[in-house]
């Protein structure tokens, strides 16, 4: 009875220790609101997140379809048709734009929220083995130029290729952080390296 | 009363024996170590660089003012205009964008914009996107009819920069905030234009550059007015007097007079406007006529017998009271100018009188202390001694006395025929007509206005009653009606506010050809929402205020004079009560605007300080002479030269401005000089039969008063050689008026006495 109960309580603790390790293991690197001047509309991070590289991108905006528009039209410029990781950016861009108009219909039909502004979270992640970009609805709490993620609601999950994944993490943080390409290596290598 | 009089008698009698004897050495070394003292600070007296003298000090005004340049920034912008036989041309082009750019960069510009960084709001692939109105690079087969489409294609950015010819383009460049990196950017766009577009065709205007140009063209009227006013009156001086002591005597006393009343206005921490400007030419004329007549009454002791210092002493005295009272009379007519709402005229009313009382106190100091050096005068050098003055004089005193009536009765006439010019006389103050034609500033601004149109803008703000924020669609329908309204006035060249913006974006949003207002107000939101995040926040807070609870509304007028752009203000003001309704509050503003408000002050002014300076001058009189009647003589004299000269001004169309404005009260404070001068005398010499005293006054006195007069406009006549219109127009206004005023003193201040002259007897004398 006794080794029952134990089992039981060890099934409880355990996914509790899960959860409690996830949450201790994310590690922002880097941070920078975006675009560099106010008013912002959001906020680019480089976090490690166990041995994952993330590249996190809150935006949290009243013009969230001309923030698409702005991301797609960069997309189409750094991945030029027929060139390596163009399918991966059509995808994204394509994938992207669903979240919003998820967003969009989420907000229309909520009668509660008033409020004009779509929060919509972008992560590019890099992991051992795969390498993805995760879509969620966040919420967010700010404290002035700072925006903390206090849950997030998948919308989608677009695997991609390594090669592009890494690349556009790269371009995302030169962009953001306003570093040049060495500067973001420095950045993403200690973790990069372990992959 | 007698007794106060005697006792004043004696002080002056004894002051002026003091002054020959014994006082000699301790007056002139007080005049030199005064004189010493305030030279120091009269050289270096500066000039204003900003104008701010010549606007009210409304506070109501100023707090509007003040309250739109801290939400939408400086109102004060340049505008080049450039002319390019090929401007749609790559040549032309490259020429455009290469200034663009240089100009970018010098001190003291904070932003430049013309036909080649304008960008439009285009429907992109995904959403409004901004794009060149002329894309880089330019090649020599662009097409000019692609340019003047997507100029079309945007009206409002057409009208601010491209001429209809196409041919001349205007770039706007915003200069700093600080009076300092203004003037610092001005001079370094005037180099870069001179010396390497010095084969381009520019034009350059706006309020900064008018200031600095005001203020360059004081420091140049100084250089030329004071010298030459120097050489006229010593020129003047030489001819009547024919004597070194009648030229350095009065030069002297001008000199110093001069020097005191600069060295204090400098001790004082005021700097010289365009008003102030005037000062010393009216000094020195202002000082000399004292001088003439107390250097008239010592050589009138030519020929007499006696002890030539107690001669001098009787001479003076009898003149010290009339110069006192002259002094007081054309100081009380220039103190009236206080009342004026604008600093620099009643800096010029205060400084001036300031002036005559100690260009009194010097005469007074110098004048018999230098005379009692000299021996008695003799007789025969003078001109006017005898010949075609004395002639003239006699014919004036005989058909005063025998034909009175005729005189006073064509006087009358000539004086109703003037009236018809006064109601002619229009109130217009324009910064850029005070200059000559020629002068390079009045030409590129006409330039401007012909070539492009709009060189003055009226500022508005646009406030809600409820202070709510103004992105509803309702209050942007209404404006965009307001603003229809008002591009159909025709003074207005066109009118910008956010509205344009807005239109545009949202032909972008919606890929639609027109430039209209969203449908729905969700949708302007949106567009409100776009504009929060565009990237140049900076031109978005020249339209609207950060918390959108205020909108400027610019209105470009043609070059109009203030008098036609105060009712252009009320049209507007009025458009907006019907347009708007209740809930709205439109606030004109603007540097223009203050120009114009003082403009329409100008006509009270004029009447209160006119009015105050007549009531001060005839109390004077009547203080002096202590009879009505004579007060009322006095009057006759005084105003008709007044009616007379703004009749003339009226069918010459010179217009009451800053400057003309100014000339009643000035004029009626000096006028009365020779009439006080001729009754005192006439009182004098009165003996029981008024013809025989207007005789021997007119010859007497006519000589003294025609000199002083002579004097008066030949030295406000220097002025005709200043930068200013209005100074040249006050100068020669004012010297004309001396000389009807002469013309009344010899022919109807007389011809009045005789027409009265049985009553004398019994109730005057």
């Amino acid at each position: 009875m006794r080794c029952i109960l134990l089992f039981c309580l060890g099934c409880l603790l355990l996914p509790m220790l899960v959860l409690a390790k996830e949450k201790t293991s994310e590690v922002v690197i880097h941070r920078a609101p975006v675009p560099d001047k106010p008013p912002y509309q959001g906020e680019v991070r480089l976090v490690r997140r166990d041995s994952a590289l993330v590249v996190q991108t809150v935006l949290k905006s009243k013009v969230m379809r001309h923030l698409i528009a702005a991301i797609r039209k960069k997309e189409l410029g750094a991945w030029p048709e027929n060139h390596d990781g163009w399918l991966d950016s059509r995808h994204y861009g394509d994938s992207l734009y669903q979240a919003y108009e998820t967003l969009q219909a989420r907000q229309k039909n909520s009668e509660k929220s008033r409020s004009r502004y779509l929060q919509l979270l972008i992560e590019f992640v890099l992991e051992e083995r795969h390498s993805y970009v995760a879509f969620y609805e966040p919420t967010l709490t700010q404290d002035a130029d700072r925006l903390d993620i206090q849950e997030k609601d998948l919308l989608k999950k677009l695997k991609v290729s390594r090669g592009y994944a890494y690349n556009n993490m790269q371009v995302i943080l030169q962009d953001s952080f306003k570093l040049d390409a060495k500067a973001v290596l420095e950045l993403m290598r200690p973790v990069a390296e372990e992959h | 009363m007698t007794e106060s009089l005697t006792v004043c008698s004696l002080s002056i009698d004894k002051l002026l024996r003091w002054l020959v004897g014994k006082g000699r050495l301790p007056s002139l070394t007080a005049v030199l170590v005064v004189t010493l003292f305030l030279a120091y600070f009269a050289v270096q007296v500066s000039v204003e660089s900003n104008n701010s003298s010549m606007v009210s000090q409304d506070r109501e005004l100023q707090e509007n003012y003040d309250s739109f340049r801290e939400t939408f920034g400086n109102d004060e912008t340049l505008l080049l205009a450039i002319t390019h036989p090929q401007l749609l041309q790559a040549e032309g082009l490259q020429t455009i964008d290469r200034l663009t750019q240089q100009l970018s960069h010098l001190e003291g510009v904070t932003r430049v914009f013309s036909l080649t960084n304008a960008e439009q709001i285009t429907a992109g692939d995904f959403g409004a996107e901004t794009s060149f109105i002329i894309p880089k690079p330019y090649e020599n087969d662009q097409q000019p009819e692609s340019i003047v489409d997507a100029f079309e294609h945007n009206p409002d950015l057409s009208r601010l920069l491209l001429a209809k010819d196409q041919h001349t383009a205007t770039l706007i460049i915003d200069l700093a905030d600080e009076p300092e990196a203004q003037e610092r950017g001005l001079a370094a766009i005037d180099e870069l234009l001179a010396t390497a577009y010095n084969n381009v065709d520019w034009h350059l205007t706006g309020i900064p550059l008018q200031k600095m140009t005001v203020s360059r063209l004081i420091q140049r009227d100084q250089q030329v007015v004071i010298p030459f006013s120097a050489i006229v009156l010593g020129a003047l001086l030489i001819l009547m007097f024919r004597r070194i002591s009648g030229l350095v005597l009065p030069l002297l006393v001008m000199s110093i007079s001069l020097g005191w009343t600069i060295g204090i206005y400098s001790l004082c921490g005021y700097s010289l406007n365009t008003i102030t400007a005037l000062l010393p030419p009216v000094i020195m004329v202002l000082s000399i006529s004292t001088t003439v007549h107390l250097y008239s009454g010592w050589l009138q002791l030519s020929g007499q017998q006696g002890d030539a210092k107690q001669l001098l002493v009787r001479e003076l005295h009898q003149l010290f009271l009339p110069c006192l009272f002259t002094a007081l009379t054309t100081a009380l007519g220039l103190v009236s100018l206080t009342v004026s709402d604008v600093p620099a005229v009643q800096l010029f009313g205060i400084f001036s009188a300031i002036g005559v009382m100690l260009s009194f106190v010097v005469n007074i100091l110098l004048v018999p202390t230098l005379l009692s050096f000299l021996s008695l005068p003799i007789s025969g050098r003078r001109l006017y001694d005898a010949g075609m003055l004395r002639t003239l004089l006699q014919i004036a005193a005989k058909l005063t006395v025998v034909r009175p009536r005729s005189v006073v009765i064509m006087a009358l006439i000539l004086a109703l025929g003037a009236l018809g010019g006064l109601s002619r006389i229009d109130n217009n103050t324009d910064l850029v007509r005070f200059l000559k034609p020629t002068e390079k500033l009045h030409s590129d601004t006409m330039f401007i206005e012909q070539a492009v149109g709009g060189v003055n803008s009226l500022e508005f703000m646009l406030v809600r009653t409820d202070g709510k924020t103004l992105t509803h669609l309702d209050d942007m329908v209404r404006l965009d009606k307001l603003q229809s309204s008002v591009d159909e006035l025709p003074q207005v060249t066109g009118s910008y506010s956010l509205l344009s913006l807005l239109k545009q974006l949202n032909r972008a949003e919606t890929s639609q050809p027109q430039l209209t207002l969203p449908d729905t107000p969700g949708d302007l939101l949106y567009l409100f929402d776009l504009l929060e995040v565009a990237p140049d926040q900076d031109l978005l807070r020249k339209m609207i205020s950060s918390d959108y609870t205020r909108l400027r509304l610019s209105v470009r007028t043609r070059a109009i004079g203030t008098a036609e752009a105060a009712i252009l203000v009320a049209d507007i003001e009025q458009l907006a009560e019907q347009e708007l309704g209740g809930r709205f509050d439109l606030r004109p503003t603007g540097d223009y605007y203050q120009v114009i408000v003082d403009s329409n002050r100008l006509v009270s002014n004029v009447v209160s300080s006119f009015s105050l300076s007549l009531g001060m001058v005839l109390l004077a009189i009547f203080i002096l002479f202590r009879s009505f009647k004579l007060l009322s003589m006095a009057l006759i004299p005084n105003l008709i030269p007044l009616a007379w000269t703004g009749g003339l001004m009226g069918y010459l169309d010179i217009d009451l401005s800053t400057g003309t404005a100014m000339i009643a009260a000035v004029v009626i404070g000096l006028t009365v000089d020779s009439t006080i001068h001729y009754l005192a005398r006439f009182q004098r010499v009165y003996q029981g039969s008024s013809k025989d005293a207007v005789m021997g006054t007119t010859i007497a006195t006519g000589r003294a008063l025609t000199v002083s007069a002579l004097v008066l406009f030949f030295g406000f006549s220097v002025g005709g050689l200043s930068s200013f219109l209005p100074t040249i127009y006050f100068s020669l206004l004012t010297g004309v008026t001396m000389l009807g005023a002469l013309v009344c003193d010899l022919l109807v201040l007389p011809a009045s006495l005789v027409l009265y002259g049985l009553k004398w007897e019994s109730e005057v004398l």
